[in-house]
């Protein structure tokens, strides 16, 4: 394959000045005529019984459209990703979940009107008490959220490797530890938002900002029994996703709005009700225990994680099959027994959220290997590299995959990165403290057994002035994927990237792709987009061979040029020969079609090293990041400037995960219900060494070699500041997001002062 | 959403006479940083709002023989800008230079930050610390009274329903008095203090301490000062182990409650350790930092 006019180059974003000068449109800036804004009302106890939801005085004010309750809508009621439990709106004698349950909903002229009238709508509630806690929930006796789900289990998953009994017994060393992860909220700007109508065809319209076109056509199907060729849904750019808008969000809301008020209309929501309303990270706790031979050698491995689920399933059952799997990370372990069970709960919403699981499992098991370095007085990068899994090894986890081991590589370079461990200013009361941790992130190639609807596909069109048109189902969250495919197209025809056009996230126009998640898009899209490109090729290529009279393999594509190899005088425009494959009526639309075997139930591995320099003020319990440094292997870098956009971000939220972050629910309602109180790194809290390093070892099945690096880098990142922080103060951490309060307590156990 | 008229007075006059006819519906809009807070969220839910941000009597910066006199309309950006109280008030400075973000800075005020009355108000501590007093015009005319008599509870003053604070007066400083501020909050910028806290110390030419007001914020119902490390100062040398003892004492009197930024116990630590740090930084360096993190 030629490359390398357009691969590997951090070309700008084709959605650079958009979204610079103001000129992209999100969800919330779209105007249809005659359209009128909806409003829900959420509940505001997390477990209460309606008992009675009164209209009239909503519905007798002036510019009320439509008041909506359980009983207006048409079908099931009923939506969900994993089960289909959760009531679009909760019904008369129904009980409440959590506090992001609505129970009814009005359209009206203005917003103003709309929140009035919302504000009109009398419900009566009798309260009830909620279940706050896993441990609580997971009591005999205690009530169930979901009738069906005996002792509000969510979902169980285990993995069972060899015989951890034996394991534990041939062990001369075994540490263990509980460790405690916080909820941690994705912090997205763009709030859920979207309009919605219905057209002269009965064909209802949603666009919104979403991550998965498809999967919100099947709740919208499902909840209000519309037939799917009726049902459009099409992605608006994202301002930040993160997985809080993998699940449907507010769509199926905002279909029964337009549906039943038979008006067009927009819904957004405030930053409250975002909050309240979707998925964020599992809060977890997780026990773990390694035992290991006197050299360091790991022989088992046992992890518990119980995880609060939230009021309904949705991604439960994948992301803590993840963090089940991600115990083990990029290491040898002969015998291992690990299970991460899902409590339901009263409490917010638990589900996707970059990472997805992963980075919880990172946390214990990288904390947890410093403890067993301690135990065993060996260096702790050392213990690591001793179980390091080693070239044609397969991964000690249920998520098998041939990404080639480049472990030691990683570890070369980050040293290098490192470079000489600092010294504290003498008579200081700061430490320092260094750590290097691994993980081995995944990501889908198209083959995941549970979610099944792994297939991917694109659309490539070639018009007959010789532009291009790309039709990809996958979402732009800012990923850059746009670009990316772009990329990959310009590459593949020989243009320049300003003649191909990218459409992306519409249910009707693209090819089905699958939810924009599981770091899948560049390779599942990507390799989608190469099988169609190649068909397209090939007929350019014939025809461009007749115009010639030249066989088609002695010609290629370059320059916006058909030439003959090695004779660059030879050749036809690009744009000559599309119209003329258009005059002679050669198809120039191709779909591709990627999916791995489906007997191979494999992932792609991004290995990653991650490395942490900080000083810790013993007096104040001040953490200074001196150094934050991550080395990925990519595969192939497509476009640099984007991929370490990406390592960077993802380090910044694995810094605000350890060291701040953390959405507080007290008796199920939210302590930290809006930007106020949630806190988030702002740019003063980025490290004033920050360092981010591709390594290229090519993954034979990814599209030039790219591997999915999405998440990646946000997922042993926050171990590595804990056992940095730790080991400038030689004390364990098992609890996070850890600030200078816990120094100093820690400080003063231990005697350090 | 709450629907409000706006009325902008020309006059403290026609400020009164508003707030007198709005009777217990009208509120006072400085900055509006935490008013409009407050009405989102349903806290306050006045009939009409009196801008008083370009209000010429609630507006300057005026040092007065060795006193410093600053409208309640002052932003918190002017605090920053001005020399005369990086000068006469150099925790004031920093604390304003420490709060928020830059946008909300410029419109913050100091008045509105008093009133607000929020433990953890960062303005507070240094005032706290400088004993200074309030100037309220009312119906009846003008009193003054002690910043710490004037906070009565969190979000509660002794604010009379149609009273205006017009002025914060910080009373001269001895000419070897240095004062300092720190805040400590879970980011660098952009976040309400989990503590803060002011000292001012004076120490004599015997090497010891004539004066010293230690403040802290965030830990008590109402700003606080460290009574009983104060007392334990004074008249003493500022040793490693006097300063260590002061600190020890502070953390002790203060009162602090759990929330979702911090715990009780975890307050009081932090107290501690950063009473000890203020009182090394006033003894040593000179304290007044008047540099912060924020930009
Ligand atoms: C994003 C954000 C970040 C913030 N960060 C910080 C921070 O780091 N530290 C901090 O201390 N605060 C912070 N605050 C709170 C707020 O900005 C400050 O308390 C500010 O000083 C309030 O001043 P204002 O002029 O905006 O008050 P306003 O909102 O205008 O008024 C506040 C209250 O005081 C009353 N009032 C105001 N002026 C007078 C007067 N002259 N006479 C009588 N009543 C009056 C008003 O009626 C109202 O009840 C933050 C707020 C926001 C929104």
């Amino acid at each position: 394959m030629t490359h390398g006019n357009v691969i590997g180059k951090g070309v700008p974003r084709v959605d650079a000045r958009g979204k610079v000068t103001g000129q992209t449109k999100y969800a919330a800036d779209i105007r249809l005529p005659g359209m009128h804004y909806g409003k829900i009302v959420f509940s505001p106890h997390p477990r209460a019984r309606v008992l009675e939801i009164d209209c009239r005085a909503a519905e007798s004010m002036p510019g009320v459209r439509k008041v909506i309750t359980a009983r207006n809508l048409p079908g099931s009621n009923r939506y969900g990703y994993d089960v289909a439990h959760r009531p679009v709106l909760v019904p008369e004698g129904e009980e409440t979940r959590y506090i992001g349950d609505a129970v009814a909903m009005v359209v009206a002229s203005s917003e103003e009107l709309a929140d009035r009238a919302a504000a009109a709508i009398a419900v009566r509630y009798e309260l009830l008490a909620p279940l706050t806690s896993p441990r609580q929930a997971m009591e005999p006796g205690a009530y169930l959220v979901h009738a069906e789900a005996a002792g509000n289990r969510c979902c169980l998953r285990e993995f069972v490797h060899g015989d951890v009994a034996v394991g534990f017994q041939t062990s001369e060393v075994v540490v263990e530890q509980t460790y405690f992860t916080p909820r941690q909220e994705q912090a997205f700007l763009e709030p859920e938002s979207g309009v919605a109508y219905q057209d002269d065809s009965g064909v209802l319209h949603v666009i919104s900002c979403l991550q998965d076109p498809y999967g919100v056509a099947e709740d919208i199907h499902l909840a209000l029994a519309i037939p799917k060729s009726r049902i459009h849904v099409k992605g608006t750019p994202v301002g930040g996703g993160f997985g809080g808008k993998l699940n449907t969000t507010i769509q199926v809301h905002l279909a029964a709005m337009a549906c039943l008020a038979e008006v067009p209309v927009m819904l957004v929501l405030d930053r409250e009700e975002s909050f309240a309303f979707h998925p964020k990270r599992h809060p977890t706790e997780i026990r773990l225990k390694l035992g290991a031979g006197r050299d360091g050698t790991i022989h088992a491995l046992e992890g518990d994680v119980i995880a609060d689920a939230g009021p309904y399933s949705g991604r439960s059952p994948e992301v803590l099959g993840l963090t089940m799997s991600a115990l083990m990370g990029p290491y040898r372990i002969p015998n291992v027994l690990t299970r991460a069970e899902g409590i339901y709960t009263n409490n917010l919403d638990s589900g996707a959220f970059r990472g997805f699981g992963a980075p919880q499992a990172a946390i214990a098991r990288e904390c947890l290997l410093d403890k067993l370095a301690r135990a065993l007085a060996m260096d702790p990068l050392e213990l690591r590299r001793r179980n390091f899994l080693r070239p044609g090894d397969r991964p000690t986890s249920p998520m098998l995959g041939d990404s080639p081991v480049s472990l030691e590589l990683l570890t070369e370079r980050i040293v290098e990165k490192l470079g000489p461990k600092p010294s504290a200013p003498k008579n200081s009361t700061k430490r320092i403290g260094r750590s290097i941790c691994f993980d081995m992130p995944v990501f889908d190639v198209g083959a995941i057994p549970v979610l099944g609807k792994s297939g991917v596909g694109a659309a490539v069109e070639v018009h007959s002035d010789g532009s291009v048109s790309v039709y990809a189902g996958g979402t732009e969250l800012g990923q850059g994927v746009t670009t990316v495919l772009a990329q990959m197209a310009a590459e593949q025809f020989g243009l320049p990237m300003d003649r191909i056009r990218v459409e992306m996230s519409d249910n009707w126009t693209c090819p089905r792709a699958g939810r924009t998640s599981a770091s899948r898009l560049t390779f599942g899209l990507g390799n989608a987009l190469l099988l169609a490109t190649g068909r397209l090729r090939q007929t350019l290529l014939v025809r461009a061979g007749k115009m010639l009279e030249i066989a088609a393999e002695d010609l290629v594509l370059e320059g916006s040029e058909v030439r003959l190899v090695g004779v660059p005088a030879k050749a036809l425009a690009f744009a000559e020969v599309a119209w003329m494959c258009s005059d002679r009526g050669d198809n120039l639309r191709e779909e591709g079609w990627f999916r791995s075997a489906e007997d191979r139930y494999m992932y792609g591995h991004t290995f990653m090293a991650a490395a942490a320099d900080v000083a810790v003020d013993i007096a104040t319990g001040e953490i200074e990041i001196l150094k934050l440094a991550n080395v990925l292997d990519m595969g192939r870098v497509l476009n640099p400037a984007m991929a370490f956009g990406q390592l960077y971000g993802g380090a910044i939220q694995a810094l605000g995960y350890g060291l701040m972050e953390n959405m507080v629910t007290v008796d199920g309602q939210s302590k930290t219900p809006s930007f106020a109180e949630y806190v988030i790194p702002s740019a003063l809290d980025i490290p004033e060494e920050f360092v981010a390093e591709g390594v290229e070892t090519p993954y034979p099945t990814g599209p030039f070699g790219a591997k999915g690096i999405g998440e990646a880098a946000l997922n042993c990142t926050t171990p590595t500041l804990l056992n940095a922080i730790a080991d400038a103060l030689g004390v364990e951490i098992t609890a996070v997001p850890i600030g200078q309060e816990h120094i100093l307590a820690a400080v003063r156990n231990q005697k350090l002062m | 959403m709450v629907y409000f008229d706006y009325v902008k007075p020309p006059t403290l006059e026609h400020l009164l006479e508003g707030l007198r006819q709005a009777r217990f519906e009208g509120a006072v809009l400085a900055g509006g940083t935490d008013l409009h807070v407050k009405i989102r969220s349903g806290v306050a839910c006045p009939r009409v709002v009196f801008d008083i941000s370009d209000l010429a009597p609630c507006r300057g910066i005026v040092e007065q023989g060795n006193h410093l006199r600053l409208g309640a309309a002052v932003r918190m950006s002017e605090i920053v800008a001005s020399a005369a109280v990086r000068r006469k008030a150099p925790a004031l400075a920093a604390a304003a230079l420490q709060m928020s973000s830059r946008q909300i800075r410029n419109r913050a005020t100091l008045g509105g930050n008093i009133v607000t009355a929020s433990p953890a108000a960062d303005a507070v501590p240094p005032l706290l610390a400088a004993d200074a007093t309030l100037v309220l015009l009312g119906a009846d005319g003008t009193r003054e009274v002690p910043l710490a008599e004037f906070l009565t509870g969190p979000g509660k003053t002794c604010l009379g329903k149609s009273e205006v604070l017009t002025e914060v007066v910080i009373p001269s400083q001895g000419p070897g008095c240095r004062s300092h501020f720190v805040k400590v909050g879970r980011r660098k910028a952009q976040a309400i203090s989990i503590i803060n806290l002011a000292g001012r110390i004076d120490i004599g030419q015997d090497g010891l301490v004539r004066d010293v007001g230690i403040a802290l914020g965030a830990v008590a119902p109402t700003a606080m000062r460290a009574r009983q490390a104060e007392k334990a100062l004074i008249g003493r040398a500022p040793s490693a182990k006097n300063l260590a003892e002061a600190a020890a004492l502070a953390a002790e009197e203060c009162r602090p409650i759990s929330d979702v930024r911090a715990t009780g116990s975890g307050r009081r630590l932090l107290v501690e350790a950063w009473t000890l740090r203020l009182l090394h930084l006033l003894c040593e360096t000179g304290g007044a930092r008047s540099g912060g993190r924020n930009s």
